[in-house]
Order: C-alpha cells, then structure tokens, then sequence
C-alpha cells in the first residue's frame, strides 16, 4: 500500500515535471514567434526609413 | 541661450569666480568628422566577415550587407538624437528619457563596447602583421630563399597577435598619458591611404571575380544557415536548434551586428562639427554610411566569392582582406605586394581604433565623472602631463586583461563585442522613442515616418528601428554565452561602481559647493567677457594648471600694476572627447583639485597684495580656450608656465594657430612663456608692427631723401617708402616665387649675423618685450618670485 502510494506521487511528479517542460518549450516557441514577426515589422519599417532618409540626406551632400 | 546665472549673495571678502558653460572649443569639417568616425567603423571590415562567417556559414556575407544597410536607419536615430542634444550620445539621451539609473546601464554597455574595440582592434592588426610574416615564412622555405628546415618557421598566430595588441595597447595608453593631440588630419590622411586601398580591392576584387566567374555566396535563407556550435550559445540544447526558421535570419544578423560598431562615435565628434551643424553632421553621416557599406559590405561579398572555401576560414578568416588580396587574379609578386600594402593600411586603421577605443572609453568616463557618477580620484590630473591618467590606465588596464584572457582569441572577443554594440544602440533607440513624447524642446530633425493621429504623433521609423534592435539585443542574449556572461558581469561591476561613486559624490560635492561658496562669489555665465568679470580692456590672463608651481602667476603679478591692469586667472577645464558644447551650472561640479587650485592662486594674489579674478573655462582645446577668452576679455598679455610637453616655441605656435583660427573680430596680444625658473620668453600673437634696426630706419631716411630729390616727390613720406617697398615685395614674389624665395633667405642670413651689441632685434624683443602688453616691466622685487 505504501509503496504504491509512492509509486503515484513519483509518476505525478514526473508528470508535473513533463507538463512545466511542456509549458516552456511552448513558452519559448511563443517568444521565438513574437521576437521574429516583430523583427520583421521592424525591419520593413527601417527599410522605408532608410530609403527616405537616404534620398533627403544624398541631395544635403550634393549640395553646394 | 539663454544666460543662466547663478549668484551667491557679494560678500566683500570674497573672490569673483566666473564660471563658463559654453565649452571652448574648435571646428572642423564634415570630412574630418567622417574620416574621424570612419576610423573606428571602418576598422570593423578588417573582421567582421570572418567572425561572422565562422558563426553562420557563407551566407555571413548577406547578413554583413544587411547590417550596413540598417546601419543607414541607426545613423538616422543619431543625427535626431544629435539635432536636440549637440552631443547627443547614449549617456545624455538615456539619461534625460529614463533617467540616471539606465544611463548608468546604457554607459556600461558603451563601456563594454569601447573597451573591447581596442583589444579586438589590436589583435585583429596583429593577426594581420603574424598571418602575412608566416604566408612569407612558408614562401620563403618554398623558394629555398629561407634557410632550409624540416618545417617552415611559423609564428603561433594567436600568441603572437595577443603581443602585438598588448605593445599597441601599451604604446597608446603611454600617449593618452602624455596627452595625445586630437588631430583630424592623422584620421584624414589615414582614410586617405585607406580609401586607395579600398579602390584598389574593390576594383581589382571585382576584376577577378569576373575573370574567375565565381559565384555569389549562398542566399541567406534559413536553409543555408549553417550556425556553428558556439553560436547557438544556450539554445544549443533546445529543440529550437534543429527547426530555427525565420528566427535563424534574426540570430545570423545578430551574430554580424558587430560590422556596425563606432557610430556612437558619431555622437562624440558632432560637437566639434563647422556650421551648419545639423547639415554637416547629415552629410558626415551619409558619407560615413556609404563609405561602411562599400568597404565592409561589399568587401566581405568579395571575399567569400574570391577565397575558395577550403581555406576561407581555416587559413584567412582573422585576415579575410589579406586572404582576398592572395585569391586576385595576377602574378604572385604583385599580390603579395598589395597583401603587404593591406597589412600596413590594416595596421594603421586598426591601430588607429585601439586609440580611439582609449580616446573614447576614456571621453564617456570623463563625463559621467564631470557628471559626479565618477569618483573624483579618477579625474584628478596627471601632475607632470596635467591629463586624466587615472581614467587612461584604468581603461587600458582592462583592455590588456581582457588582450590576456581571450589570448588573441577574434572570435572570442567578437563575440563578447556585440554585446556593447546592440545594447547601446537599442537603449539609444529606447530613450529616443521616450524623448518624443517626453522631451518638447528644440529637435532639429526627426527620423521620418510620422503619422498624426489627433494631438499625436507616432514615430513608426523609430519605432521600427528600435524593435530590431530590441530584439536583435534579446535574441544576442540566447545566442552569444560568452557575450552575455561577459557583458552583463562586466555591465554589473560597472553599475555598481558608478552607483557607489555617485552617492559618494553626491556627499563630497555639496561639502565642496558649500566651502566654494563661502569662499568665492560663484557666477555662471554663458560667456566670458569683460562684463562678467567688472574688468577693463588690456587686462593680464594667467593660466594656471598646478596649484604646486604657480610660477607664471607669480611672475605676472610681480611685473603687473593692479590698479592699471586687471588679473584674471584662467582655469581651463578639460573636457574628454565627446564631452559637451554647454555645461550648465548645475553640471559644474567642483573637485578637490580645482579648489586647491583656486585657493591657492588667491593665497599668491594676496602675498603680493593684489587683486585677481579667477575664471573657469570648459574647454575641448587648451590653445583655442586661451585665445577665445584672450580675445573676448580684449586681453594685452596672456602668461603661461612652460609645459612639460612642449618647448616654449612650440607653445606660441599652437597659441598662434588658434588665433589664426579665430573668426573676426580679433586683437592682437603677447604670449609669454615663463619657466620655472622665473626667465620668461615673449611672443607677438597676431599681426604687429615690426621691431626695426636702426640701420633700416636709415635706409628709409636715405631712400627718402633720394626720392625727394624729384620735384614730383616733394609731399613724399617715409611711409610711402616702405609701402612701395613692400608692394614692390609682393609684386616679385607673385612674379618669382622662388627667386624672392632665395633673396629673402639670403637678408636674414646677412641679418642674423652677429653685429655687435645693440645691433639685433631680437635681442630688444626678448629683453623688453612688446610694451604694451604688460605695463611698467621691472625687475622681480618680491621674496615671493623666484
């Protein structure tokens, strides 16, 4: 009786161990997604930045 | 700008103190600003491809492209941050946006950036110098040119490099501490040489690369990312290292962010950029962008394309350029020849960064110091070389630790570089996206993308720019152990130094306001003038350095008159690069160094019972501080003591240089140099009227009498002789230059012959003096003079 009481809190353990690895491979998986879609939007918004401060700043340096 | 003043109650026994806020300083072009910042940032083509190369794989090159290209959007956020804040780096952002606390984070993990630039600088050179040595040993032995061994001689490449960054560092840390004169031209000359080596490699590279018909690296798509062990860094046990997708392309940019460290160094040299300013520091910025981008970017492009794989990254990859140079298509001779010209051109540029990794480090610290967040001990001046040696040797010390700890290591000290790059950019981005909504005063310019929604205004570039820096720096923290580890240990003693030091200042310092309240009457003003300090024209400015040897002091007050001749003793202090254009008085703390200084030249003033007004000038050039304030208080005399550094002619040179430089209107005055000794020498600064020999002025008598002899001449003057005289002068050197030349050479031999006493001008110059400068010169009466 004793050992099968053991026996149950071991496997709730593990279990509770497994879901908490579960959580934070999803966690991570989450973060990873966000940081790369708000990378992108970021990189799609400097891209414009630079192409307007490049044209502004090109005729600043050619003028006389 | 407004004039702020702050005014302690006159107190009769109390001396007037006038304290400046706007720095003295002197200006330079938007080349020299580029050349000057491009420096550092165009030292990073030396390494950047190889390191990032060996992170990724042979994609790196498109990642480096990438990176330059993004660094076009960092610079933007510069030159706004810049419009607002004239000297607008992380520190002074960070800290009006998020207060001290991030400042004090933000300037560590500058810190850490400008800290490792020397030693990867350094080390990047020596793997230069030790690659090309082993390339010619190993030829050498080929050619039988060698004496014949069973293996060639190679030298341990990592060693070796880590030597010659430690002699580099050293022979740099020796020149901070001597006082190294900030010079545009080095930086121009050294991007000179640069830029033809750049046409060179690029032209040629690009020559080759037709002839051989190579291809261009692999696209940088997630399935030709190839990451190596280290640059999974703590994802390396996670299932994400199998599937990285999409955030691979985050964590390859992140590993090749580095190519873009320096443009804080943007922020430093603004400050002494010409008007217009704001224009200027854009067309600097382009030019610093563009250049980056060609040499960096497409560099590191035609390096992967030229150098075959099997020995891009064992053989060349901390010496990519060289290997580049060894892959050209020609005959050997001639590429050994330009590897060579790599190398100097690499040890030059290279060189020049550990330099300015010190000059930098060095210039953040001196402010946070001026700020109070740094002990005074650190500021307190070299005695001989009057320089902030504490700071140099406190920087240099752990460029050397960490030149010994990485052992010559680029990859190592590549990757714990990046770290202080992208934190520093993205607090700068964070703390300028809160200055939008926080900060309401003057802006310049602002980084474009601005949609108006009601009453505001949301900055999407910012925005933009700062989220792939946010999550570049988040990614970095996963991918790069050895930076995060280093950094943030390294970030963490740094803020617990400055946050220990502050509190410790703050404590000092209202101890040192109160005692120089009770013992000046403290004036800030915008400017100096005459006004400010209640003094009439054609007064005496003494500099005074050492309150230990105030021997030009002393000197001045034994041969001045008071009561005709003001004294005003002018305390230059020294801002480190990068310090500000203005300091306002709430800024303006005094250390324990300067009120010895003061008190001391009060105590001297009073021995020789005379009066003097002290004057505090922030100054980023000693010579151009004593001339503008020469001329704005209309001085006659400016006495200094001799330096330790340079010759008394060399003093008045510099002193001359300035006043060349200085804009209209302008007054002459005399320069004297006195030694310790007491014997003094005199300069005339500016255009003056001629000390001339008695047998001229008979000349002039003789060809004036002559001329008179015509009847036409009879209203002739002896001016009209020496103005004919000197047009006709003019006239022949226009015509012959090298004739005039040869006489003019040929006079002075024949004047400086010795011709008895009484017969040399400069004999009387140096005795008396112009005359008019000090009035009533006599002979030191006073015990005090010696």
């Amino acid at each position: 009786m004793r050992r099968e009481c053991d026996t149950t809190s071991a496997l709730r353990e593990y279990a509770a161990g497994v879901t908490i690895l579960t959580d934070m491979e999803s966690l991570l998986h989450f973060a990873v997604n966000t940081v790369t879609v708000l990378f992108f939007i970021g990189m799609a918004g400097s891209a414009v930045v630079v192409l307007i401060s490049f044209v502004e700043d090109i005729f600043e340096l050619l003028e006389d | 700008m407004a004039s702020k003043q702050t005014v302690s109650l006159p107190q009769s026994n109390r001396v007037r103190l006038v304290v400046a806020s706007s720095v003295m300083l002197t200006f330079i072009s938007f080349w020299r600003a580029a050349a000057i910042v491009l420096n550092d940032l165009g030292s990073s083509a030396f390494y950047a491809g190889g390191i990032a190369e060996e992170a990724v794989g042979k994609a790196a090159p498109w990642f480096i492209l990438g990176v330059m290209l993004f660094s076009f959007a960092v610079r933007a956020v510069y030159v706004e941050s810049c419009s607002m804040f004239t000297r607008g780096g992380v520190y002074r952002i960070v800290k009006e946006a998020l207060g001290g606390t991030f400042a004090k984070l933000s300037v560590s993990a500058l810190m850490f950036d400008y800290i490792l630039t020397g030693p990867i600088s350094g080390v990047s050179a020596g793997q230069y110098i030790v690659g090309l040595l082993n390339e010619l040993f190993a030829l050498g032995a080929a050619h039988h040119v060698l004496a014949p061994r069973a293996t060639p001689l190679q030298l341990p490449t990592n060693a070796t490099s880590a030597v010659i960054a430690a002699i580099i560092t050293v022979y740099f840390w020796w020149q901070n501490t001597k006082g190294i004169e900030e010079s545009s031209d080095k930086a121009l000359k050294v991007m000179k040489i640069t830029t033809v080596m750049v046409v060179m490699l690029l032209g040629w590279g690009i020559f080759s690369v037709l002839h051989l018909g190579s291809h261009l690296p692999p696209l940088p798509i997630p399935s030709n990312l190839h990451f190596s062990n280290d640059a999974l860094g703590f994802l390396k046990h996670t299932k994400l290292a199998t599937t990285f997708g999409l955030f691979g392309i985050i964590m390859a940019f992140g590993h090749s962010v580095l190519a873009m460290s320096g443009e804080e160094s943007l922020a430093q040299v603004n400050r002494e950029i010409e008007h217009p300013k704001l224009k200027n520091l854009k067309r600097a910025a382009i030019v610093i962008a563009i250049y980056s981008f060609i040499f960096t970017g497409i560099g590191s492009l035609l390096a992967v394309m030229l150098i075959p794989d099997a020995v891009r990254v064992p053989v060349y990859r901390d010496n990519l350029i060289a290997g580049m140079a060894m892959y050209m298509v020609g005959p050997l001779a001639l590429r050994i020849a330009f590897r060579i010209f790599v190398v100097i051109v690499g040890f030059l540029i290279l060189a020049g960064a550990v330099n300015t990794a010190i000059v930098g480090s060095t210039g953040v610290l001196m402010r946070v110091a001026e700020d109070g967040v740094l002990s005074d001990w650190f500021r307190k001046p070299q005695h001989k070389y009057g320089t902030s040696y504490r700071i140099v040797n406190l920087v240099a010390g752990l460029q050397l630790f960490t030149i010994i700890v990485t052992r010559g290591d680029v990859i190592m000290l590549g990757e714990a570089y990046a770290f202080g790059v992208i934190w520093s950019f993205t607090f700068n981005s964070l703390a300028m996206l809160v200055l939008r909504f926080k900060y309401h005063g003057e802006r310049g310019w602002k980084v474009p993308i601005n949609i108006r929604i009601g009453k505001y205004e949301i900055p999407l570039g910012l925005l933009s720019i700062h989220l792939v820096l946010l999550t570049t720096a988040l990614v970095n923290l996963f991918t790069k152990s050895v930076a995060t580890v280093s950094g943030i240990l390294f970030a963490v003693v740094f803020f617990i130094l400055f946050s220990i030091s502050e509190r410790d200042n703050k404590r000092r310092h209202d101890m040192a306001t109160r005692q120089m309240k009770e013992h000046f009457q403290l004036e800030h003003q915008d400017r100096v003038g005459r006004e400010a300090l209640q003094i009439n024209p054609g007064c005496v400015v003494v500099t005074m350095r050492d309150a230990n040897a105030p021997f030009a002091l002393k000197w001045a007050l034994a041969r001045t008159n008071a009561s005709e001749q003001d004294i005003v003793v002018l305390a230059a202090r020294m801002m480190g690069a990068g310090g500000p254009d203005y300091l306002d008085a709430s800024e303006q703390l005094f250390s324990e160094h300067e009120q010895m200084l003061f008190t001391k030249a009060v105590s001297v003033a009073e021995s020789f019972g005379k009066h003097i007004s002290l004057l505090v000038v922030p100054a980023g050039d000693i010579f151009a501080a004593l001339v503008q304030t020469a001329n704005s208080l209309e001085a006659a005399a400016v006495v200094s003591g001799l330096s330790t550094k340079l010759t008394a002619q060399e003093q008045a040179y510099h002193v001359g240089q300035a006043w060349e430089a200085l804009p209209e209107p302008k007054r002459q005055f005399t320069f004297y140099v006195v030694k310790p000794d007491g014997e003094a020498i005199s300069f005339h600064i500016g255009p003056h009227a001629p000390a001339i020999e008695p047998a001229d002025v008979q000349l002039v008598h003789r060809m004036w009498l002559n001329f008179r002899l015509d009847p036409e001449l009879q209203q002739l003057h002896h001016s009209d002789v020496v103005t004919y005289a000197l047009t006709r002068l003019a006239t022949d050197f226009a015509r012959d230059k090298k004739e005039t030349l040869r006489g003019m050479r040929q006079s002075i031999e024949e004047t400086t012959k010795p011709k008895g006493l009484g017969g040399l001008r400069y004999d009387k110059l140096q005795d008396a003096g112009p005359g008019y400068s000090i009035r009533a010169p006599r002979p030191p009466q006073d015990n005090n003079e010696k």
